[in-house]
């Protein structure tokens, strides 16, 4: 089974076979787990929502059609949709502090330094969880998923050139909102 | 435009260390695809909801269309 393709496995899954959508399952869960995790900052939630982002994929998967662009893109654009669903209905939690995200993610191994650490890594992640969301899922794909530009822009159905764009004008969107002042150094 | 450049991979660097990819829970990952393996439980979660919201749905009118009654003979 692990050596079907995704095409093949869409296929079998959409005729009931759960072996198939298994093979997909351990394909793709754990980058929906990040991206999910990234846009809400909260392992539990991450869980509950990747569980929701499977299983409607599993009710779904019949009504697959590929349209030339990676299975991937139809699980993130379920996500992004639970997601956003999810910041609709829980907008306070946007209030929710860092700490327990930051700690899961870098600190441990330099006690002496990680308080420092730990500011750097909350000052950036409070920037970018205020970016438009369409910049966020394209740093998440960037640097979590570690994807190329051309698998980025197939994703988000966008051009290669577009997201190049798309990533410069993140790039210095973070600086300002980072407050680095190039103009009088 | 050279400080810029020299910012821009700073700030690159930066995201490079501190997004890193996490491993979710193992067991998790263990429950969910077997839970994924029984869809019949899926189904009849899903089924329930939808009776639930229908009867919500119908409750819901049903008070609507009193209390506008109740108004316009009032």
């Amino acid at each position: 089974m692990d050596e079907l393709t995704d095409a093949e496995a869409i296929i079998l899954a959409g005729k009931g076979d759960n072996d198939a959508f298994s093979v997909l399952y351990q394909r793709y869960v754990k980058r929906i787990y990040n991206y999910i995790y990234y846009r809400t900052s909260s392992p539990h939630d991450a869980e509950d929502l990747t569980e929701r982002v499977f299983f409607r994929a599993l009710n779904h998967i019949h009504n697959y059609r590929n349209r030339g662009v990676p299975f991937s893109a139809w699980l993130y654009r379920i996500a992004h949709n639970l997601v956003a669903n999810w910041h609709r209905d829980n907008k306070r939690r946007r209030e929710v502090p860092l700490d327990d995200f930051v700690y899961s993610i870098r600190l441990g191994d330099h006690p002496e330094s990680s308080i420092v650490k730990r500011q750097e890594i909350e000052g950036l992640l409070h920037v970018i969880q205020k970016l438009p969301v369409e910049r966020q899922n394209l740093l998440i794909l960037k640097f979590v998923e570690r994807m190329s530009n051309e698998e980025i822009a197939k994703i988000m159905g966008r051009s290669e050139g577009a997201i190049k764009s798309l990533y410069h004008r993140t790039l210095l969107s973070l600086r300002d909102d980072l407050g680095l002042d190039l103009g009088g150094e | 435009m050279m400080m810029e450049t020299h910012f821009l991979t700073g700030i690159e660097k930066d995201l490079s260390v501190y997004l890193k990819p996490v491993d979710p829970d193992p067991e998790f990952v263990q429950t969910l695809g077997s839970r994924l393996s029984r869809p019949q439980a899926v189904s009849l979660e899903r089924r329930q909801d939808g009776i639930v919201a229908g009867v919500l749905v119908v409750l819901a009118l049903v008070c609507g269309a009193f209390l506008l009654w109740t108004l316009r003979r009032g």
